[in-house]
């Protein structure tokens, strides 16, 4: 098999079908939200859509959120006043139906169930307002670092990504980010890899564009300048984009072009199939025969 | 109070070479003066195919190496319930419950090196977590007891017995500070302790740390 065979065998493994049961899944939970919050914001009307990975086409098996905003018009104050009771606002509802885990400007589900506690839903909603009647950009609410308020235009996000002719690069690139426990937000990956692939796209192989992207990671991180196409002077990305975060993406890109040149490219992304569950649990049992593994206890009775 | 990582900073340039080392996957972090590795922790099968991978975070504690690190999955996979041995620490927060603390000295013994840790008691439990899975609620590596009865399973083990009054007993007597041979030994037998038990509770007075044989002393009393 070749590189690119390999890679688009991965791809593969990694596209979310659209009748694949996490999906259907997905979207019945979105029609619960969406009806939630319409009918609690009733007289505000909000604009509910999807952002994020599902509609910049990047959604990956290995992780994989659904990402709903949920904005309210320029000059409705019914939802709140300020962005700050528009993001509390919209939590309250939220906890009437889920357990809600809050992030910088969104607010992340999970399952009320005590027995489901602590595994997600894979959902995430994002409130903010629209910064007139355009409709174009919005302000969304931060509950942490120095600006309470983030200017954003989710159409430009998109369309960023969606135009970037890299789709399938970025989705390998956010399989890659996971395998190596990288902690960059995906929003300044995408475009870290946009900005270092410029002139570049799937169609010239996607082998060819991650080696070129790691060979920039690896050697000259230090030189890619990344910006918030939505608002490129007002929002500082350099946070997202730190000193350590660089060293970690610059080192795990050094790995990769070393695996590249021994052409093991499965150390990178693992294998197409990594075995049925039988032959899995047959393993767990090899080693558990063969080591003194602890056996987990729980002070709770 | 000065953290661990500025007071022995080798000790710490030891931990984050060793994990770039052996765990590519995993990075380190310092967070308000507390040192956390993150990352993805991949579970290998002995002819070194994956099995797994967990987005884990491990928190060193302020005590570390003697205090035992904090271990979370940060993935939102697995329900962080008692059925799954995850327990609260603080408010909020849900850890791992790797092994019974008492029985540290099997899987991770004081001046075991964090790599250890991992290769150990943390990659078992995780092991244990997608048996779990795979196996529709059981898993082949087996299970403590949930509280009293864990404790309970864990000294009979060792001491051959599994009444509760015996177990304090011999506890009360590896808590305490000196213990003496012609003292009556905690079996019940009614002889004096050089003459019967004594050998056993010097081998897991110097096993197990004092106050983990507090911790389930107290417990056990409740």
């Amino acid at each position: 098999m070749t590189p690119q065979e390999y890679l688009q065998e991965i791809l593969k493994n990694q596209t979310l079908l659209e009748n694949s049961d996490e999906l259907k899944a997905l979207r019945e939970e979105r029609k619960k939200v969406e009806e939630l919050l319409s009918v609690s914001f009733q007289k505000s009307n909000p604009t509910i859509r999807y952002g994020g990975s599902m509609a910049k086409g990047t959604m990956i098996r290995e992780n994989y959120d659904l990402d709903i905003i949920c904005y309210f018009n320029n000059g409705d104050d019914l939802a709140g006043k300020t962005l700050e009771e528009i993001y509390n606002n919209v939590k309250k509802i939220l906890e009437t139906k889920y357990r809600v885990v809050t992030k910088t400007s969104a607010l992340r589900l999970e399952n009320k169930d005590p027995k489901q506690f602590g595994v997600y839903f894979h959902i995430d909603v994002t409130p903010g307002r629209y910064t007139d009647d355009k409709k174009n950009d919005a302000f969304l609410y931060q509950n942490s670092g120095k600006e309470k308020r983030l200017k954003t235009n989710l159409q430009i996000h998109i369309d960023l990504v969606k135009d970037s002719g890299l789709i399938d690069t970025i989705k390998l690139t956010k399989l890659w980010k996971i395998r190596n426990g990288l902690a960059i937000k995906t929003f300044a990956l995408e475009l870290l890899v946009i900005e270092a692939l410029k002139k570049m796209n799937d169609a010239k192989g996607v082998d060819v564009c991650l080696k070129k992207l790691w060979e920039q990671l690896g050697g000259n991180i230090d030189n890619i300048k990344i910006e918030d196409p939505a608002n490129p002077t007002g929002n500082d990305l350099s946070e997202l984009f730190n000193s350590t975060t660089k060293s970690a993406l610059s080192s795990s890109a050094q790995r990769a072009l070393a695996s590249i040149e021994k052409e093991d490219w499965v150390n990178i992304f693992g294998e197409v199939d990594s075995g049925d569950k039988a032959s899995k649990i047959q393993a767990i049992n090899v080693i558990s025969r063969s080591s003194n593994s602890p056996k987990p206890w729980n002070s709770r009775a | 109070m000065k953290r661990w990582h500025i007071i022995t900073p080798n000790l710490y340039q030891d931990v984050e070479q060793s994990i770039n080392k052996a765990y590519p996957s995993l990075h380190t972090y310092i967070e308000d003066e507390i040192v956390y590795i993150r990352g993805n922790l991949v579970l290998w099968a002995l002819d070194n195919r994956e099995i797994d991978h967990y987005a884990i975070e491990i928190q060193l504690p302020d005590n570390y190496p003697v205090g035992v690190p904090i271990v979370r999955e940060v993935g939102g996979r697995i329900p962080k319930n008692s059925d799954r041995h995850f327990s609260k620490v603080g408010t909020t927060e849900e850890a791992a419950c790797l092994f019974l603390p008492d029985e540290r000295f099997k899987y991770w013994p004081l001046g075991a090196t964090i790599i250890k840790f991992i290769e150990g008691p943390v990659k078992s439990f995780f092991l244990w977590q997608t048996d779990y899975d795979l196996n529709n609620g059981k898993s082949t590596f087996g299970q403590r007891g949930h509280g009293i009865n864990g404790i309970i399973e864990f000294y009979s083990e060792e001491i051959g017995t599994n009444d509760k009054g015996v177990i304090i007993r011999f506890l009360e007597y590896l808590v305490k500070n000196e213990v003496k041979g012609h003292w009556l030994c905690y079996c019940g037998s009614g002889e004096k302790m050089r003459n019967c038990h004594f050998d056993k509770l010097k081998e897991l007075r110097a096993k197990i740390l004092t106050d983990d044989a507090l911790k389930s002393l107290v417990f056990l009393r409740k």
